[in-house]
């Protein structure tokens, strides 16, 4: 192999050759392109993809013209991805030069009805609207509120109120999370880290294991604690048996959650008589836990965690 | 609308605590892990009841405003 065919070019090049001319200008592509951020791979403008075609059609030539120079074609693409930085650092710093150069978005529904002049404007029919649309999960124009069309030719859409999903913050219900999930038990090795970190004890995941069935700790594989409390054990043995006997505790950790919410929404209450509800609401939840915690033992090592 | 998104949230989790007692209810050894458990679920269901009220008026109040606003 001769270095100087594979970076200068002949009139003919052994199969070697060109491997390595592949090779070469597919790792300068790769650390060139990066140059160009993450933005470019995400975000693809008219204007990007132009120069992603631009220089496709360039490093192409070193690799199916044998006469062709491996520099030159290098050197083209490195001006046209130093020129596209220049254009989107312009645009970084000029909200006009970004604007003329990248386009702007425009609404082509606003307050649910259809902007025929951007359409008209966007040379968009109503069908690839409404495949637009469609991709958006939205299939009647009645569900939409509002529609941008993206620079980068692309249909965001704002449904109306009645047709968004309900989230959790519109029940004023908390994310649910209580424990960061993280493995307890590890080929038979308890992580006290993580044991200490989610406020357990030792005692308690060994009455956990129990309760499963589990007496030897060396018989567990992996014992991963879920975000609501709920412990995760896998054995060695994936044939014996296990009790999954951990619902008590999820009770336990409930009621105590309502307890907190109960609280928090009496101090939150406007009127009198609404506070007095979640008070006496609240009273009856932590007689509730009282009764179960009686008639279950104790379990004050999972519970002093949660609060 | 706060009040009645605050009453729903409580009513759900109630609703969730009462369908896991009815679950351990059904592994329960023995009879005073039974009684304990169904003496919780009467409890919860005297709290959903409490809470079924408030919503009621909540939803009372809310169409009120409604008419008035119209």
């Amino acid at each position: 192999m001769d270095w100087a065919n594979v970076l200068h070019g002949a009139q003919q090049l052994t199969w070697l050759e060109y491997v390595v001319r592949g090779v070469v200008v597919y790792i300068a592509l790769i650390t060139m392109v990066r140059l160009m951020g993450q933005r470019e791979i995400t975000q693809l403008t008219a204007v990007d993809f132009i120069v992603a075609i631009t220089i496709g059609t360039i490093a192409a030539s070193p690799l199916s013209m044998p006469t062709s120079s491996i520099w030159a074609p290098l050197l083209s693409v490195l001006v046209v991805i130093a020129a596209k930085m220049i254009n989107t650092y312009l645009g970084m710093k000029s909200q006009w030069f970004e604007r003329l150069s990248s386009g702007e978005p425009v609404t082509i529904i606003k307050n649910g009805k259809i902007q025929e002049q951007a359409m008209k404007k966007g040379l968009w029919t109503l069908d690839a609207l409404m495949a637009e649309l469609r991709r958006n999960k939205v299939f009647s124009l009645n569900e939409v509120e509002l529609a941008i069309l993206e620079p980068s030719g692309k249909i965001n859409v704002l449904k109306k109120r009645e047709q968004q999903p309900v989230t959790k913050q519109d029940l004023a219900v908390d994310s649910g999370i209580l424990f960061f999930p993280a493995f307890l038990v590890k080929e038979g090795r308890i992580l006290r880290d993580n044991l200490e970190e989610a406020g357990l004890s030792e005692a308690w995941l060994r009455s956990q294991l129990q309760a499963m069935g589990v007496d030897n700790l060396e018989t567990v594989f992996a014992a991963q604690l879920s975000t609501t409390g709920v412990l995760y054990v896998d054995t060695y043995d994936d044939t014996a048996p296990q009790k999954k006997n951990v619902a008590r505790d999820l009770i336990l950790i409930q009621i105590k959650k309502l307890e907190a919410q109960l609280r928090q929404f009496a101090q939150q209450a406007d009127d009198t008589n609404t506070r007095q509800i979640y008070q006496e609401l609240n009273t009856k939840a932590q007689q509730l836990y009282q009764k179960l915690t009686q008639a279950w033992g104790d379990r004050t090592s999972l519970i002093t965690s949660t609060e | 609308m706060k009040e009645f998104k605050q009453l729903k949230s409580v009513e759900s989790m109630l609703l969730g605590l009462r369908g896991d007692l009815e679950a351990e209810s059904q592994l329960a050894t023995d009879s005073n892990e039974a009684a304990a458990i169904n003496s919780a679920l009467e409890d919860v269901a005297s709290m959903l009841e409490r809470i079924g009220q408030q919503l009621e008026q909540a939803r009372s109040a809310q169409g009120d405003d409604t008419n008035g606003l119209g």
